[in-house]
């Protein structure tokens, strides 16, 4: 509403008589955090759209567009009428709040002049309840406008026996399939019963998952993950932070990670540990603020430099390429083309302005594309793993950096092939992590038990640690069944480590930690993986169909390849796979193997049979060089011209969306929960929801 | 455990003397006598004000068939782990304000309780030196011997270093204190009357700690 003085009327009037564009008035369009009595102009019914814990920290913010001819002098907010911050002067150290130009608007194709962004950084409150926040924005011409949010400060009251440290076990793009499919490769069945369940399985507790995120009901996984661990609803490739209205992707208003809070009032120490580049949207959506997911030197950088205020103690995976400085020339050691294998680049890294550096106390940044950040990372401290080997005999240092390849790490079924010394073809000379140039990368159990060992070892107030199996969704974006299916094997087996650490067994033997939460769960669900049956045919008996049947159609139109050997309900039976002493299935194409549908997949051909190679991963800085450049491609942006379709030696599967890629899924997705507090977890629940339920076992004690 | 008491007329004239005079009880609980990690109903102080010192939970009344009472959830003991004594430093809270101990209830809230009802005249409690703790407002409950709340002594923890947080007004017939959980606490200061009815039951129960505190010497 505005409080305009008496010629405000004549104003108007005549700006509607002259015909003005209207969008120049004086309004407050953006009020963060998200409020749907901002939104919605006055409901209040729930949900309450942002909820914070006591004590938790977030920053407010509003965007506001002066008349034209105007600017804005002054922000200032107000929670429960009581003033928190007037922001009325660009960044200046030591100062939380700021008014700084909205780039986004004001660089727009038609520029709002003079709108700005107006912040307090670090904003709590440790009175629970639901919270009135009022922003009242002055103009040049002292005419105001207000509008007023809500938001919720939610209590937490004591019960019993805190949660001391919480393990995350997130498998990226895991839905129920997925873990059924991993349960039926790894166990078998054996009239309509599991031989076996799997590690995921036997947890105590399941709830089912709401993974939207705030703008899209099919989320990616930056929200995805940071829904989770913020208990606030991020929009698409947004980490940490709500939507803004500048163009700078490390300035977003921030909300406290449960790693952040954890640290600063518990003194818990943080692990992330993935199979993806450690700059991917899983891992980072732990500890790091953007707006842009692909921001991978600044997002790696802030892991370090904002180390003490995360107590970051562990962090494992791919991503090598960000901790180079450029120009660092790169071979796989194996024949292949030197290339450069740092991505370090000016427009992917940060600089932070001085009121977030005054609110949350975070490092101010630096562009510093030569910046060798493993030797920063060991200058601080860190012991540094470059691969299996070295994790195997790092011990259990304070800190722990291992780095095991340029970017995603090799999927679990061509690290074992590697292991195994399995070609891809008869007429390969090599492995294919011996093309990737790191032959010798851990298994995901292997490094989530060094991470929990390490930070047993070094974690008197208790631990969050995160666990990332990526590339069940990347390969189920690649429509890839086999390679996704081991991946969730692996994954389970990472899994299988985390309740060992509960329960003292295993790698932990004798020495039990009861006071640990642990709970399986996902970002979202990728590809609509269904389980659709069997091939009827043995391998052999596969192989030879393909090459009979090929890409043709029978007599009815549809194809001969799908219909000889697709076999459903009972033609399907139970797929046996043998597991091999190293714990994986012994051959990848058992005879009347296990077969996936893809129901949000893309146009791709079909032949049943595991490929031999890995689709090409595009965030390899050697993707363009022997021998990676003759890897298959089904890439996102490929055109149907230079694509030439995986396995193009099957039938052709008319996908249901566009692109080369399957895609994620909006449906529910399984939680499962073992230790203190798993009680907690149960129903269908929020993402958000998770966070406050975890958070209310941590902080306040349960007794479930 | 009154046979294990060497010197019966003592005991008995210390209890007598307790019901005529009814002294004030004071001491200051500051566990750095105790090995970091000790049980914490080691410390003598506590012992001489027959203080104990137990895990404690927020718990339904269970039925005759096991089923919770909707609604009659209240503080209980919950033994599970053992309360003790850390060295802060250790821990990573910095050095406790009486040097080296505190009582240690991040994980859990503690019971303190006394063997009866007592009248407390005074209570305070010092905070470690450092920033961590809950960031909510958090509660100190005085509890008589049903377990209702006779006092809510609100507190802050967390950016609270070394504060020392003192009981304003007496409170009377109390029976348990529950400290929260999330943080240590050092210097605890007690200064309180045995209820006058409850007199014998205190000096039957010290007497049972002397015998306790024989038997764990003789051990």
């Amino acid at each position: 509403m505005k409080n305009r003085n008496p010629l405000s009327g004549f104003v108007i009037a005549g700006i509607l008589a002259t015909g003005t564009d209207c969008a120049s008035a004086l309004t407050i369009s953006r009020l963060t955090p998200p409020s749907q009595l901002f939104a919605t102009n006055g409901a209040t019914s729930s949900p309450m759209i942002s909820r914070f814990i006591q004590g938790q920290r977030f920053d407010l913010q509003t965007t506001v567009r002066p008349d034209a001819g105007k600017t804005i002098t002054k922000v200032e907010f107000f929670v429960d009428s009581a003033s928190v911050g007037v922001a009325n002067a660009a960044p200046v150290a030591g100062v939380v709040t700021s008014l700084v130009p909205a780039t986004t608007l004001t660089t727009a194709a038609t520029p709002v002049a003079n709108a700005v962004v107006a912040s307090v950084r670090g904003y709590s409150s440790s009175v629970s309840g639901i919270r009135t926040l009022t922003a009242v924005a002055t103009q040049s011409d002292n005419t105001t406008v207000t509008a007023t949010g809500s938001f919720e400060v939610v209590g937490i009251t004591q019960a019993g026996r805190k949660v001391k440290n919480v393990i995350i076990m997130l498998g990226d793009g895991m839905g129920a399939s997925h873990r059924t499919a991993a349960r039926i490769v790894q166990n078998g069945y054996a009239q309509g019963k599991a031989n076996k369940k799997l590690a995921m399985d036997s947890f105590t507790n399941t709830a089912m998952i709401m993974t939207a995120s705030l703008d899209t009901q099919v989320t990616d996984s930056a929200p995805g993950m940071a829904n989770y661990v913020t208990g606030n609803k991020a929009n698409s490739g947004q980490e940490g932070v709500w939507p803004d209205d500048t163009t700078a992707a490390f300035d977003g208003p921030r909300m406290e990670y449960m790693s952040e809070f954890l640290a600063r009032t518990q003194g818990k120490k943080l692990g992330i540990v993935t199979t993806a580049d450690v700059f991917d949207a899983t891992p980072a959506a732990n500890a790091i603020h953007t707006s842009a997911r692909g921001n991978g030197t600044g997002i790696v950088d802030q892991f370090l430099d904002d180390a003490s205020r995360t107590n970051l103690t562990v962090l494992m995976g791919g991503g090598r390429k960000w901790f180079l400085p450029s120009g660092t020339a790169f071979d796989n050691g194996h024949g292949g083309t030197s290339f450069t294998g740092s991505a370090r680049a000016v427009a992917s890294d940060y600089t932070l302005p001085a009121d977030i550096q005054a609110g949350w106390n975070a490092a101010a940044g630096a562009i510093d594309t030569s910046r060798n950040l493993i030797a920063d990372f060991q200058t601080a401290g860190w012991t540094y793993a470059a691969d299996h080997t070295a994790l195997a005999n790092a011990g259990t240092p304070a800190k722990l950096l291992g780095l095991f390849s340029l970017s995603n790490m090799n999927i679990a079924k061509d690290k074992m092939d590697g292991r195994r010394g399995v070609f891809p073809t008869a007429s390969a000379a090599t492995t294919i992590v011996q093309d990737y140039g790191f032959p010798d990368q851990p298994m995901l159990d292997e490094m989530a038990s060094k991470a929990m060992h390490v930070l047993d070892a070094n974690s008197p107030n208790g631990f969050v640690l995160m666990v990332e199996g990526a590339s069940i969704d990347k390969q189920a974006h690649e429509m890839d069944s086999t390679r996704f299916m081991v991946d969730t094997i692996e994954f389970d087996k990472a899994v299988q480590k985390a309740k060992d650490y509960v329960d003292g067994t295993g790698d932990f033997a004798g020495n039990p930690h009861p006071d640990t939460l642990v709970y399986v769960t996902a970002d979202h669900e990728c590809s609509g993986a269904a389980i659709i049956g069997a091939s009827t045919k043995s391998d052999t008996a596969l192989q030879a169909e393909i090459v009979a049947s090929g890409n043709t159609l029978d007599a009815n139109g549809q194809p001969k390849l799908r219909n000889n050997v697709v076999g459903t309900y009972a033609a399907a039976g139970f797929p046996k796979y043998t597991i091999a002493a190293d714990g994986y299935p012994s051959v990848w194409d058992p005879d009347n193997k296990l077969l996936i549908g893809y129901g949000a997949g893309a146009d791709h051909y079909e032949n049943f049979r595991t490929r031999s190679y890995p689709s090409n991963d595009t965030q390899q800085p050697g993707i363009n060089f022997a021998p990676l450049n003759a890897y298959p491609r089904n890439n996102l942006f490929d055109t149907a011209a230079t694509r030439p379709l995986q396995q193009n030696d099957g039938y052709f599967v008319t996908g249901q969306v566009p692109g080369a890629q399957a895609v994620h899924t909006g449906g529910d997705i399984p939680l499962t929960a073992y230790g203190r507090g798993a009680g907690e977890l149960g129903g269908t629940l929020d993402n958000t929801d998770v966070f406050f339920a975890v958070m209310k076992a941590v902080v306040g004690g349960t007794t479930k | 455990m009154f046979n294990y008491v060497k010197n019966k007329k003592a005991l008995i004239g210390l209890v007598v003397g307790l019901t005529l005079a009814q002294p004030t009880l004071a001491s200051t609980i500051n566990f750095d006598r105790l090995a970091a990690g000790a049980n914490a109903n080691l410390d003598l102080s506590a012992n001489a004000l027959g203080i104990t010192f137990n895990n404690a939970a927020f718990l339904p009344t269970l039925d005759g068939d096991g089923i919770a009472i909707v609604g009659s959830e209240h503080w209980q003991i919950d033994n599970t782990h053992p309360v003790t004594a850390e060295n802060t430093f250790a821990q990573g809270w910095g050095v406790s304000p009486s040097g080296q101990n505190a009582l240690d209830a991040r994980a859990q809230p503690v019971l303190m309780g006394f063997a009866s009802a007592m009248d407390i005249g005074s209570f305070s409690f010092t905070l470690p030196n450092s920033t961590y703790g809950n960031t909510s407002p958090t509660d100190i409950l005085f509890l008589d011997a049903s377990g209702n709340t006779l006092y809510d002594l609100v507190y802050s923890q967390y950016n609270n270093p070394l504060a020392i947080v003192s009981l304003l007004t007496p409170v009377l017939g109390v029976k348990d204190i529950v400290l929260a959980s999330g943080t240590f606490y050092d210097d605890i200061n007690v200064a309180a009357v045995p209820v006058p009815g409850a007199v014998w039951l205190f000096g039957s129960a010290l007497m049972g700690f002397m015998g306790f505190l024989r038997l764990n010497k003789k051990a």
